[in-house]
């Protein structure tokens, strides 16, 4: 249970008494490693002082143990089951309703941007050089050539992406972990 | 090189969870839940109401959140560091919920002058009836001394404590720094030490030299 801890200094009473009491905080945690825990039991065999304070928290420490705990209720790991099943099924009745009224919207959406893309080149096109307008990808011929469960797939997936925030990931999650991962 | 990265049992549970299985989670909500609920229960307070309604939450949000766990954290630091999120949000929406009732009280009473508050860092519980210790009423201590303590400390405490966290675990489930917990808890302790002073005295116990 040991980890790396800063160097003890050669002589343990120079330390100001806040860093000696993380030191025999440290100690009773059995955090410090095992040369270090040796020089702190040494240490403390010729310090009264120190050793007194050590028993004082070793003591506040086992009092604790009267704080038991409680029994799990019996109905608990049921009650947390029917959470998640509402929780499925409020996400699958989403991927329901997307179905059916997304797919026109995607497509009107698509058609919009391709319309307002050839009149934003025809209007800005050089003159006396007419260029006709052709999208680079036509997102309308492009979706509808997308089997019908991939779109819907498609279109679940991009609004997964667009909800993240709101809906998977609360406040205290990393986003990038969920869209990297 | 590094040797190849051995799953552990949770692990490869974690696993088939995000690969769909979801008999693996309720593998996982048996294992764990005990965990959760000791963990929310002591964070938030003994007293405080809808522990278990938090205690759901957190296996909600492993449900939903499952794909952010990395294969290569252990499942139960993990899982700490939900539960301690959640119980954040919790104390967070306690405390706005109290502000709210504080201020329409003082819109229509006055200012209470902090009347209502309960008192923080007096020494926890009544006097000793001479040196024998009742057994309710220190244990009645202990937790009110726990309860009292700031949120940060409180948390450090009860994940080394009741949990026996290392501080590199503590550390991350609280997402801070192993000096930072190390300084947490070396508060906590002090603290506890002052709020439970006559409990530890009535056991003839002499106060340490330097002690405040």
């Amino acid at each position: 249970m040991s980890h790396a801890h800063d160097p003890l200094p050669d002589d343990l009473a120079l330390l100001d008494t806040e860093a000696r009491r993380e030191l025999l905080i440290a100690y009773l945690d059995g955090e410090l490693a095992a040369e270090d825990a040796l020089r702190v039991s040494t240490w403390l065999d010729d310090n009264p002082g120190a050793l007194r304070e050590v028993e004082h928290l070793r003591h506040t420490w086992d009092l604790l143990e009267l704080y038991e705990d409680e029994p799990v209720p019996a109905d608990f790991a049921q009650r947390v089951f029917a959470a998640v099943g509402i929780e499925r099924e409020a996400r699958a009745g989403r991927v329901v309703r997307m179905a059916w009224y997304r797919r026109p919207i995607a497509t009107a959406a698509a058609v919009l941007v391709a319309v307002g893309a050839t009149v934003f080149v025809m209007k800005h096109a050089p003159t006396g050089d007419t260029v006709v307008p052709t999208p680079t990808v036509d997102v309308v011929s492009v979706l509808e050539d997308v089997p019908a469960d991939q779109l819907d797939e498609l279109l679940l997936n991009a609004d997964v992406l667009l909800s993240v925030d709101a809906e998977a990931l609360d406040e205290d999650f990393d986003a990038d972990s969920v869209l990297g991962g | 090189m590094s040797a190849p990265h051995t799953p552990d049992a949770d692990q490869v549970l974690m696993r088939r969870f995000q690969e769909g299985d979801e008999s693996a989670f309720e593998v996982l909500v048996h294992k764990y839940q005990g965990l959760v609920l000791s963990l929310c229960r002591r964070y938030l307070g003994s007293r405080s109401p809808g522990i278990e309604d938090v205690a759901q939450q957190v296996f909600v949000r492993v449900y939903r959140s499952k794909m952010t766990y990395k294969p290569q954290a252990k499942v139960k630091t993990w899982l700490y560091a939900v539960t301690v999120n959640a119980c954040r949000n919790e104390i967070r929406r306690l405390r706005a919920e109290k502000n709210r009732r504080v201020s329409s009280f003082t819109a229509v009473f006055g200012d209470p002058s902090g009347d209502d508050m309960p008192p923080v860092f007096e020494d926890a519980g009544s006097p000793m009836p001479g040196s024998g210790l009742e057994g309710d009423e220190v244990t009645a201590a202990v937790r009110a001394a726990v309860d009292q303590l700031p949120e940060q400390q409180r948390l450090a405490l009860v994940l080394t404590r009741f949990h026996g966290c290392s501080y590199e675990d503590v550390a991350a489930a609280m997402e801070t720094t192993v000096p930072a917990v190390k300084s947490l808890l070396t508060r906590a302790r002090e603290n506890l030490r002052k709020l439970l002073r006559r409990f530890v005295e009535a056991q003839q116990l002499p106060a340490p030299e330097g002690g405040s």
